[in-house]
């Protein structure tokens, strides 16, 4: 049982970490989607909802190609930080945004659709900086995006599979993440363990969706 | 020429729209931005605010800012204008309570603890500050909205149909504090109405705008009075008095305004100072004409005037009569054919128009 929990923790940290990442990198691309005219933003739109409609076993077959320390990326990597991009934790990171990337910048750039432009012109008329508009009023006004963004990216990077197996492996401590473990549980017949990380799995889900329905009606969309 | 005056050369398009203005506004007063729906009323104030920017070269410059010339490479954003704009929509922001949205502007004004309070006491939103945007009334909101660009330090103000999304109570009181406003404002005010009364009410001058060109400019008074015909399609003919408020009386709820050829008894103004200057619309339908200066009516407003001219409409029952005042005021009465035959009415008769104090409402 001491792994099993290895596994839930080193889930929890993914997620948690790639959350965070997420957040970052898809704000100014959800703002971007959300507010450009530019003729290449179908294009950018499709490559962002890939991830959506590919196999995982796709993304983690090309990931592998690409990532690989003998790849351009991969060895450019290893003679920065020394380590390798596949088989350990940085490459699930940088797997996992890429895959759960469409559950960030979704429920954001609807998000940032809704953002009144009669507000942010409002914001400039007193002053306001194009930056300062962006971090006082889009931000705020779009929190129920984040909330959903956050909680769909946390939750499907918890639970993505067949990515870490094509690239991830099954590492303890390394690339051993709970749906892996639980996978192996089945495989060796131990139903046990495997009853308990599918009902804890299941439990953690709904009490995670639960406190975002009961957040976002505290979060009144607040009528102009 | 005062520092502060605008000046205006700018061509803008859009499919299908295209606005020419050339213009050079003073520093001071309220000009009324007046003309139909479509007419790019608004279009101008989003120029001027920076919110468009027109594609070809051309200036807006306020005293000695160029916030766009030919010799710029591009124009200056909106938020270095320091321009503060109001629209009927008031653009509250929603994720923040009132005195959020106040200290929204303060802040980045840098507007200091005296000031912040004076707006805050001259516009009554004391009251309202912890309250948020949702839970505020049409003229809350607006009353918040001016109050927020005024905190912002403007350095002229961008007015765009303020009070339209309000109804006729709320319209009146929201004038009242606009007025007060707009009196001390120190810097130009472009008012932009579709709305006659709005702008016999606020603007000292009026710009009017038809199809994104300015089609008469001058005197709020003389402007709306030429254009009345084009104005309300024809249909609908009225007259405007220049008057001044000479006294009130509370008990009756009543207040007497002087005005050219009479006196005439006027509600809902006692909070107006006695003295100031005041416009009325008067509608040709309001007004009945007499030969003698009348006794034992109800009616207690009766000017002296000189019939002009006359226009029978020979499609139906009606002529338009127009009266001269003294100092060059003219009204139009709406009398029935057989009336002005009954009377034996003709061009240099003297004769007495009376109107109706219930058909007078001033915003």
């Amino acid at each position: 049982m001491i792994s099993e929990w290895q596994s839930i923790a080193l889930s929890l940290r993914l997620a948690a970490l790639v959350t965070v990442l997420l957040l970052v990198i898809a704000t100014p691309l959800a703002w971007w989607l959300a507010r450009s005219r530019h003729p290449l933003k179908p294009v950018v739109e499709a490559l962002t909802a890939l991830p959506l409609v590919l196999p995982p076993t796709v993304l983690g077959f090309y990931l592998l190609i690409l990532l690989n320390p003998q790849s351009p990326i991969g060895a450019f990597w290893r003679e920065w930080t020394g380590g390798s991009l596949t088989f350990s934790f940085s490459g699930l990171v940088v797997a996992s945004i890429i895959y759960s990337l469409p559950f960030a910048v979704q429920p954001l750039q609807t998000a940032f659709a809704g953002v009144g432009q009669g507000q942010l012109e409002a914001a400039a008329s007193l002053g306001a900086a194009p930056l300062d508009r962006f971090i006082h009023i889009a931000i705020p006004v779009s929190i129920r995006g984040y909330i959903t963004a956050a909680v769909l990216s946390f939750s499907h990077t918890l639970g993505e599979f067949g990515i870490v197996l094509m690239m991830g492996g099954s590492i303890p401590g390394e690339t051993r993440v709970v749906s892996i473990a639980l996978f192996e549980a089945v495989e060796t017949l131990d139903y046990n363990t495997a009853h308990a990380l599918s009902a804890g799995l299941i439990l953690f889900a709904f009490v995670t969706l639960l406190a975002v329905f009961a957040l976002n009606r505290r979060f009144p969309v607040h009528v102009r | 020429m005062s520092a502060d005056d605008l000046s205006l050369d700018i061509a803008w398009a859009r499919p299908g729209f295209d606005l020419r203005v050339e213009e050079t506004v003073r520093g001071q007063g309220v000009t009324g931005v007046f003309g139909p729906s479509g007419s790019g009323k608004t279009s101008l104030l989003r120029l001027i605010a920076g919110f468009e920017t027109p594609m070809t070269a051309g200036t807006i410059r306020l005293g000695d800012d160029d916030w766009l010339s030919p010799a710029r490479r591009s124009a200056v954003p909106a938020h270095l204008r320091r321009i503060g704009y109001v629209s009927q929509h008031a653009d509250l922001f929603g994720h923040l309570d009132v005195r959020g949205n106040l200290e929204f502007a303060a802040r980045r004004s840098k507007l200091g603890d005296r000031q912040r309070q004076e707006i805050i006491e001259a516009l009554e939103l004391a009251d309202l500050l912890d309250r948020h945007p949702g839970n505020l009334s049409g003229g809350e909101r607006q009353r918040v909205a001016l109050g927020r660009a005024l905190m912002s330090r403007p350095r002229m103000l961008l007015l765009d149909e303020p009070l339209s999304a309000l109804d006729r109570p709320r319209r009146h009181r929201l004038m009242s504090y606009l007025r007060s406003v707009l009196a001390q404002f120190d810097g130009p005010v472009f008012y932009v109405s579709h709305d006659v009364d709005e702008m016999l009410a606020l603007a000292d001058r009026v710009l009017l705008l038809a199809g994104g060109r300015i089609n008469d400019r001058g005197d709020t008074a003389s402007v709306l009075a030429a254009h009345f015909a084009s104005l309300d399609g024809g249909a609908q003919t009225a007259g405007i008095l220049s008057g001044r408020i000479e006294r009130h009386d509370p008990a009756l709820a009543l207040s007497e305004v002087s005005v050219p050829g009479g006196k005439i008894q006027l509600p809902g103004i006692l909070d107006r100072p006695a003295g100031e200057a005041i416009r009325l619309r008067i509608d040709a339908r309001d007004i009945v004409l007499a030969r003698e200066e009348p006794a034992g009516l109800s009616i207690r407003n009766a000017l002296q005037a000189e019939i002009s001219a006359i226009d029978p409409d020979p499609a139906d029952a009606f002529a338009q009569v127009q009266l001269n005042l003294p100092g060059q005021h003219a009204l139009t009465a709406r009398l029935t054919r057989a009336a002005v035959l009954d009377l034996d009415l003709a061009p240099g008769d003297t004769v007495y128009a009376l109107i109706k104090t219930a058909s007078l409402a001033s915003l």
